[in-house]
Order: C-alpha cells, then structure tokens, then sequence
C-alpha cells in the first residue's frame, strides 16, 4: 500500500470534513443558545448559494458577492427569528420541526420561482491544482480547509473576546441569571439567529464554486451536519469541529478501502455514538 | 473490435430486420401526410367515430421538487405541448386531454399515493411520467389495482420490464424510455471501440447505478476479454463533494471511466473531476474515454455548457439532433418555439406518451383497458425518437438511441454531438427470457 495515497486520501478528507463543518457551525450554534433545532438551515445554505451567485453576477468579486449575500442571508434569519421562531421558544419540540420544516418548503417554492427550477452553476472560481505526494489537489479543496479553520477562529474570536459573545455565553449558561443581570433575551436570541443563518449562508456561498445551485440543495449536507452536530454533541461547537473531522476522513477513507459501504459510514459511527455516548463526544447530559 | 465480430448469420439476421424496419418505416412515412405521431395497427381501426366522454384525463408523476425538481419540469415541457397541439387540434375525437400534474418527491410511497389520488380522486384515465428506478418498483406494483395503464416515460431499470412486467405480469405498465440497456450494454458497444483498457466507475448509490455497472462489466467482458474494472465509487445522491471518490478511483490508474451520475450531481462530478485531472487521465487520441450515457441531459448541457470536456462520449433515452425525420424536426422546432429550450429527452418521452394515448383511444374508440393493451402489444409507434416497436412480452419500447462526442459550437446555445453512433436496437437489448447479455451468440 503506498503511503502517499492514503495521506492524500487524508488530506481529501479533511477538506470534505471542513465543508461539514461549515454547515454544521451554524447549526450547533443556534441549537445551543436558542435550543431550536433548525431545519430551515439547509435552505438558508440553499439562500446562501443564489445570493452569492447573483451578487456576483452584479458585482463581478467572488468574495464581496459571498460576505454580502450571506450577510442578508442573516438578516433573513433574523427575520425568521422575529416573526415565527420567536413565537414558539416555549412549546415542545415537535412546534419546531413542523415550523422550521415549513420555511423549507417555504423557501424552496420561492427559489423556484426566482431563479427558476434548472440548477445553475457560477463561474469555477480557485481553479487550478497542487501537486501533493505525487497527485492532483485541487485549488479548491486548499480553499475549504483554509475557511474551514478562518471560520472556527472567527467563531472562537466572537464567543471569547467581544461583548456579544459573552452575553451570549451567559445567556447559554444560565438563562434565568442572564436576564436577573439585565441581559436582553430577545435580542440575543435574535442576533444568534441571524449568526446562524449567517454561518449556513457563508456555507451554501462557499461551496458553490464546486457545485451548483439548485432548489433543495441543502437537503443531503443538512443531513450530514446533523450526523456532525449529534455525535459532536447538540449545541457544542468544539464538538461539531472534531465530528466533522471524523466524519469527513472516515468518509474518504472508506471511499478508498472499502467503496461499496463509504456512504454507509458516517451512519454507522452515528450508531455507535449514540449507543456509547448518547449525549455526543462533547455533550452535555 | 468487437462490433465488427457479428457473424454471418447474425449479419444475415440484422438485415433483415433492418429491412423490416426500412419497409414499416417507409410504409409508416408514405402515409403520412403531415409530421405527427403515427401509429401502426395491426388491424384497421372501427369506422366511425363518437365522443367517449367530455375529457380525457391524464395524471403526469414526475419529481418537481428539491434538486432533481427539473426534471419534472423537463417532463412537464413535453406533456403539455403534446396536449396543446392535440387539444388545439379538436382533442381526441372530440374529447379535450386535461393533464394533471404531481410531485413524486423521488419517493416511492409518495408517488404510490399519488397515483391513487389521481385515479381515485381526480378520476385520471392514465399515468404517465417517473423519473427515478426506485419510484418506478413501487408504483408499478400498484397499477393492475388502480386499473389504468402507466406509461413510464424516463425510469430506466430493466427490473421494471423484465421482473415485474414478464416475469410477474404486471400487464398495466409499458415503458417509453429506453431502459438501462443503453446505460450499460450501448455504453459498453461504445467503450469496446476505445483503447482503454483499464475501466472505473463512478456512479449514484442506488439500483440505477448497480445495473448500468452490471450490464456495463457482463457486455464489455465479452466484447474485450482483455479490459480489466478496476475500481468503483458509489456516491450518495446528492453529494456535494465528490473529492474523496475521485481521488480514491484516480489512486487506481483508471483509463476509462464509466458514469451514470445525473442531475445535479452531475454538474458537481463534472466540474471537480476536471479540476482533479480525472479527463486528462482517460484521455487518448479522439477524445476522453469518458462515457456519461444521461450526459446530453439538456439541464447539464446548460448548466455545464462549454465545461463538459469537448470527446466525452455521451447519450440520453432521446438526443435531439437524432433521427433526422420531418417528425422530430417539427417537434425540436415546436418545442424551442414554446420554451425556449432543447427537448430533453424525458419531454420527448413525455410528449411521445400523450400522443400515443391520443393515438391508442382513436385506433381502438374505447377505454377499455385490455383492449388497450392488446393494442399495445406488438404496435409500431412512429414518434419523434424513430419507430418504436412496443415488445409484446415486457412492454418495453424498442428504438435505438445514438452516443455522441460533446461538440461546443458557437452557433448553439449548449453543446451539440458529433461522431454519432447507433446500433439497431435489437442488437443491445436484452431480450425474453432474459437470461442473456449482449452480444448474442444464439
């Protein structure tokens, strides 16, 4: 077996873990400080990836097309938040699903009738390859690695070092002492939103210019940032980030040893994380 | 090589045939007097005509949400011109056609229970449409109980028709679309005329994926003993990253990939394995050792545009450009005219299938189903893909689909095929019992 191939196949690897990731940033982060389980983050990632493709179409730069579009994604999310999200912080569980499933449809049906049904592709952006142990790593997989870390660091920069981030580490901890302090919940609530979504936008942004467009996109990943979120454990981000990394090598590892049960994997460590240790790798009982 | 190897016999055998179709075909042309879709009957039809009821409803089944939500619409393109033209022609015999259109959502038991709704609720005379092999098992199942004749005009699997139409008689369901043959066994004719040596696949992971591969390796193994499979990835529909299979099929040194990916998937697939070298990797002299058998798919051809690598052999269950006839000229025509788009080959299916019930109620001047599929069975249908033989014994059309080399022309507004090649269809279509793979020996 040659060595060089299966470092490859780890640097391939981390790279699908960093897209992962991305996607399930948002999501943990959300879940932890507002304990919404937000389905309707696909479909923010979904947003993400046509506000950046046609804010690029307008503004020509990739990176302003991507900050701006998942900007208003944000305050999309924000919006949410305010009139639906908000309504139902004290309901059960079952509220969420069936609203955050409702902004999907909701969402999906109004990017057909924007950007119409047929996928659509942007310009192939960080084209170009490195040659890595003797193979081809595309410019592109460099690129989700490195945002995949900006992204953790910007994430550990806001919730460590700026007010926002405390106030919303305190309202985390202990809600009732957050507000007793003179905290203001709603609008914490509401900007962790519109975080979230932000992140999920930053997402759907960042990976299209190695995919496409299309309504429903986010369906698939959203499947795999839950997988990441619960084995990481709900709400933890140190959590999500070490998931993402097992999830992505072993997916591209099992490509490679063994191809006929590679998509089979990350349901089978979600198995065995939820056997050994319900509550995740980082959770919380 | 191996096409050249028929034998005489088999030469003899084709030719006749090929003369056959030459003579229905020439009989079928001369007389018509304008392009339409023409059928032949096997017995002259009942004189007289009489309104059977006010409208004739047809239910369309096709995915029209989440990523492969286009390809209800690609459908939907087809159906309703065909119903435009027909309904603006008088209906048939005087009945207006009203075509009912619904979500499978790509799921099985969705679809199952649309097909009930349609039957039962809207009171739908025919089902048309299915876009995915999974979906299509499941509704299949359901017709002799609803009653009314199912026309699949895009899910490929061959279990449909040589499963649960010949070997359980499911007599309900007959197939417009050209099955998986043309994914694996076409695709493996056109592979065993490249040099490649060194075969890969990359494929979606359900049961579309598995027979095209199956039939790909059995055909390919007999037409070049010496070709070698050396490696598989199995994608999850989809995927958003593609990466880690290709990289792990590269690792194998592959000469010639075979992929069946499709949708969105393959607009991602395409567009990182160009940047990970995979084209220049199956590169040889006349093009890419690339066979994508749904790759002249008009949504990748518009999405991909110039990026689908220029020698890539691909096809569909129709290519516009193919058969050159007044009929399918006329139908290009009248479809870019309406949509602005290419016919994809699901709207040419689609489109075929509500002529044929237009055609089908005309010849027999019922509704009554098993006279319809009496009708049905051995019938000629002469449509804008070339004649279609419907096979007594599956329900599956027969007609033959080229493979071409993606070609990107300025004076298109997506790519267009060069180098088309085509083979009776007889030649690579598995016939009753099934139990053989082309290239036939018997």
């Amino acid at each position: 077996m040659d060595p060089g191939a299966i470092a490859f196949q780890l640097i391939i690897g981390i790279a699908t873990a960093m897209l992962y990731w991305i996607v399930s940033s948002g999501l943990t982060f959300t879940f932890g400080v507002t304990r919404i389980l937000n389905f309707a983050h696909g479909a923010f990632y979904m947003l993400g990836a046509y506000f950046t493709l046609t804010f690029f179409e307008v503004i020509g730069n990739y990176m302003v097309a991507l900050l701006v579009g998942s900007l208003l994604v944000g305050l999309i999310g924000a919006g949410c938040e305010r009139a639906f999200i908000s309504k139902i912080y004290h309901l059960p569980v079952p509220f969420q699903l069936v609203l955050t499933f409702g902004l999907i449809l909701i969402f999906e049906d109004m990017v057909r009738m924007v950007w119409g049904a047929v996928p659509r592709m942007m310009m192939a952006q960080f084209t170009g390859s490195l040659s890595v142990f003797g193979r081809t790593l595309p410019m592109f997989s460099i690129y989700i690695i490195i945002a995949g870390v900006l992204i953790a660091l910007l994430l550990y920069y806001v919730l460590s070092r700026t007010y926002w981030g405390m106030q919303i580490r305190a309202i985390t901890a202990d809600p009732e002492m957050a507000m007793c302090c003179g905290l203001n919940p709603s609008f914490l609530y509401a900007t962790a939103f519109m975080f979230g979504a932000f992140l999920a936008g930053l997402g759907g942004g960042l990976t299209l210019p190695i995919s496409s467009a299309a309504p429903g996109m986010g369906e698939n990943i959203i499947i795999y940032a839950f997988i990441v979120t619960v084995i990481g454990g709900l709400g933890s981000i140190k959590g999500a980030f070490i998931s993402a990394l097992i999830i992505g090598i072993i997916e591209a590892l099992g490509a490679f040893f063994v191809p006929w049960l590679a998509i089979a994997l990350p349901y089978i460590a979600l198995s065995a994380v939820l056997l050994l240790r319900p509550e995740g790798i980082f959770g919380e009982v | 090589m191996p096409p050249e190897e028929i034998s005489r016999r088999d030469f003899l055998k084709y030719t006749a045939a090929f003369g056959a179709g030459l003579l229905i075909g020439g009989g079928v042309g001369y007389s018509l007097k304008k392009p339409e879709v023409q059928v032949v009957p096997k017995e002259a039809p009942v004189v007289g005509e009489k309104k059977l009821k006010d409208t004739i409803k047809i239910g369309h089944i096709a995915i029209f949400s989440g990523p492969f939500g286009t390809y209800g619409e690609l459908q939907k393109r087809g159906s309703q011109l065909a119903m435009e033209e027909i309904n603006a022609a008088g209906g048939i015999m005087g009945s207006k056609v009203e075509i009912i259109y619904r979500d499978s959502a790509a799921k099985p038991a969705e679809a199952v229970k649309q097909v009930r709704s349609l039957v039962e609720n809207e009171g739908c005379d025919f089902i048309i449409g299915i876009d995915s092999s999974g979906v299509v098992l499941g509704v299949a199942e359901v017709m002799p109980e609803v009653n009314k004749l199912l026309f699949v005009t895009h899910a490929a699997t061959h279990r449909l028709t040589e499963d649960l139409v010949y070997k359980k008689g499911i007599k309900e369901v007959f197939r417009l679309a050209v099955p998986v043959y043309q994914d694996g066994i076409m695709a493996a004719f056109i592979a065993a005329q490249l040099p490649a040596t060194r075969w890969a696949a990359v494929h979606p992971d359900y049961e579309y994926g598995y027979a095209s591969w199956e039939l790909f390796q059995k055909t390919l193994s007999k037409l070049r003993p010496d070709v070698e499979f050396v490696a598989e990835a199995w994608a999850k529909i989809g995927t958003t990253d593609f990466t880690p299979y290709i990289s792990s099929v590269m690792e194998k040194k592959p000469d010639g990939i075979h992929t069946v990916e499709w949708g969105v998937d393959l607009f991602t697939f395409v567009r990182q394995a160009k940047q990970m070298g995979l084209f220049d990797a199956v590169k040889y002299d006349g093009g890419y050792a690339w066979i994508n058998p749904m790759g002249y798919s008009i949504d990748a051809m518009e999405a991909l545009k110039t990026e689908y690598p220029e020698g890539c052999w691909i096809s569909g269950r129709y290519v516009w450009p193919y058969p050159d006839t007044a009929l399918n000229r006329k139908f290009v025509k009248a479809h870019l005219d309406k949509w602005g788009h290419y016919p994809a080959y699901s709207g040419e299916t689609s489109y075929t299938a509500v002529y044929l019930i237009k055609k089908l109620i005309e010849l027999t001047q019922t509704l009554d189903i098993d006279t319809h599929i009496k009708a049905l069975e051995d019938m000629v249908v002469y449509s804008p893909a070339g004649a279609r033989l419907i096979r007594k014994e599956d329900h599956q059309a027969v007609y033959e689909v080229p493979y071409g080399q993606v070609k990107h022309d300025p004076n298109y507004p997506i790519p267009v095929l060069e180098n088309l090649k085509a083979m009776p269809a007889q030649m690579y279509y598995k016939k009753p019992p099934f139990d053989e793979v082309p290239p036939f020996t018997k």
